[in-house]
């Protein structure tokens, strides 16, 4: 079965799991973007002579669950048959997606979170949540976000990768009218998401010194210091128990991930060995950081 | 003349880049079903079974180039047979 036909099962399975278990998701990415926001090949590159758009391509299905029902939802999945390879806590350093795999359908990613959103993930959610329409996906109808919704996600993950020049922000923002783009700008205002949106975009200099510049500067210009996107996501966090815990998540090894990787639960002796790697990659890249501060200091001298 | 749709529970999906009419369609039962794959003419009689078509077995001899008559028996007993799979179901006649 073609990956791109597993994907869509994926999500046609996880919107009947919630709508029999009353949980809200959101089917992003991959095949639910908008027909509009996918790019179009001419119809001389076409069988059939019509112009036409081209399928996303994704290796698993993406969806946005509401906060509150994450739980359930793990569980209920559980019980269909899927098994969590990785929890929020092993993903990214935005601990915002778990993923969970099936023995026959491609694996899901699911999102309580979207990196970049600032306001509460409940709040975010239901504002998202208020503006979905439904689509079809494997002729199952599934909730999508809002058109603008889905500009301003395309747009705030290609920054995240430091793609700042992906045709998805092509299409979702420089090729979108004035008044689409002040639709997203608006909603990522809302959501706290307009420093994400402003890095994806090129106008991340207009928020200097606001909380998530370096974060978002850091990412979308693919910074390839660890470290200093270490001290930016730190930073970022508004609280400080929560950059407290951001920052030791970020330099202590990962279990469950060095479980994957061995096949087996890791022995205790490879767990120290793992610490200890760690620690040495962190003292190496703070090296490396103030060797190249230092070079550049005395680089402007 | 019977007329078909799609029971809940039934995802389908047509893969990217096929003509038209498609050589190809899977279906799974969601979420617990395992995916099955019908091809070329079993495809084209449960495409055009979920489209409404009036008379199955004259799109399907449309589509393979054979008079109605050749193929009304096999369309007929494959229609039964994706309904006993729960993959096609009648729908309610309407008095």
């Amino acid at each position: 079965m073609p990956t791109s036909v597993s994907i869509r099962f994926t999500h046609a399975a996880l919107q009947a799991i919630a709508e029999d278990n009353d949980i809200d998701l959101l089917h992003i990415k991959g095949p639910t973007v908008d027909e509009r926001l996918l790019a179009v090949v001419s119809a001389g590159d076409q069988l059939c002579g019509a112009p036409g758009t081209v399928a996303r391509q994704s290796v698993d299905a993406d969806v946005l669950v509401r906060p509150a029902h994450v739980d359930r939802l793990f569980e209920v999945m559980h019980r269909h048959g899927w098994t969590t390879a990785y929890h929020f806590a092993d993903g990214s350093a935005f601990e915002h997606a778990a993923t969970l795999t099936h023995p026959v359908l491609s694996p899901a990613d699911v999102h309580r979170r979207f990196p970049g959103i600032g306001i509460d993930a409940s709040t975010a959610f239901e504002r998202l949540w208020a503006e979905r329409h439904t689509v079809p996906i494997a002729g199952t109808p599934c909730p999508v976000p809002s058109l603008r919704a889905q500009r301003l996600l395309l747009i705030v993950h290609a920054a995240r990768g430091g793609a700042l020049d992906h045709s998805d922000i092509q299409r979702s923002w420089h090729f979108g009218t004035e008044e689409e783009r002040a639709a997203v700008q608006q909603l990522a205002d809302d959501l706290g998401a307009e420093v994400a949106l402003a890095a994806g975009t090129g106008r991340l200099e207009e928020y200097h010194g606001m909380r998530g510049y370096e974060l978002w500067k850091a990412l979308s210009t693919n910074e390839r210091s660890h470290v200093r996107i270490w001290v930016a996501r730190v930073r970022s966090e508004a609280k400080v128990a929560s950059a407290l815990r951001t920052a030791i998540r970020l330099i202590l090894p990962n279990p469950r991930r060095l479980h994957t990787t061995l096949g087996r639960r890791p022995t205790a002796r490879e767990m120290a060995r793992a610490y200890a790697q760690r620690a040495r990659w962190g003292l190496g890249e703070v090296a490396e950081l103030v060797r190249s501060t230092s070079l550049g200091r005395r680089g402007r001298r | 003349m019977t007329v078909y749709r799609i029971p809940k529970g039934v995802a389908f999906v047509v893969p990217d880049g096929e003509p038209d009419p498609p050589g190809v369609v899977f279906l799974m039962h969601v979420p617990d079903g395992f995916p099955q794959v019908l091809q070329n003419s079993a495809a084209w009689i449960w495409l055009s079974a979920v489209e409404g078509e009036p008379d199955v077995a004259d799109a399907v001899a449309h589509l393979v180039g054979r008079a109605k008559h050749e193929v009304a028996a096999d369309v007929e007993v494959f229609l039964a047979d994706l309904v006993g799979r729960g993959l096609l179901e009648e729908e309610p006649s309407v008095p």
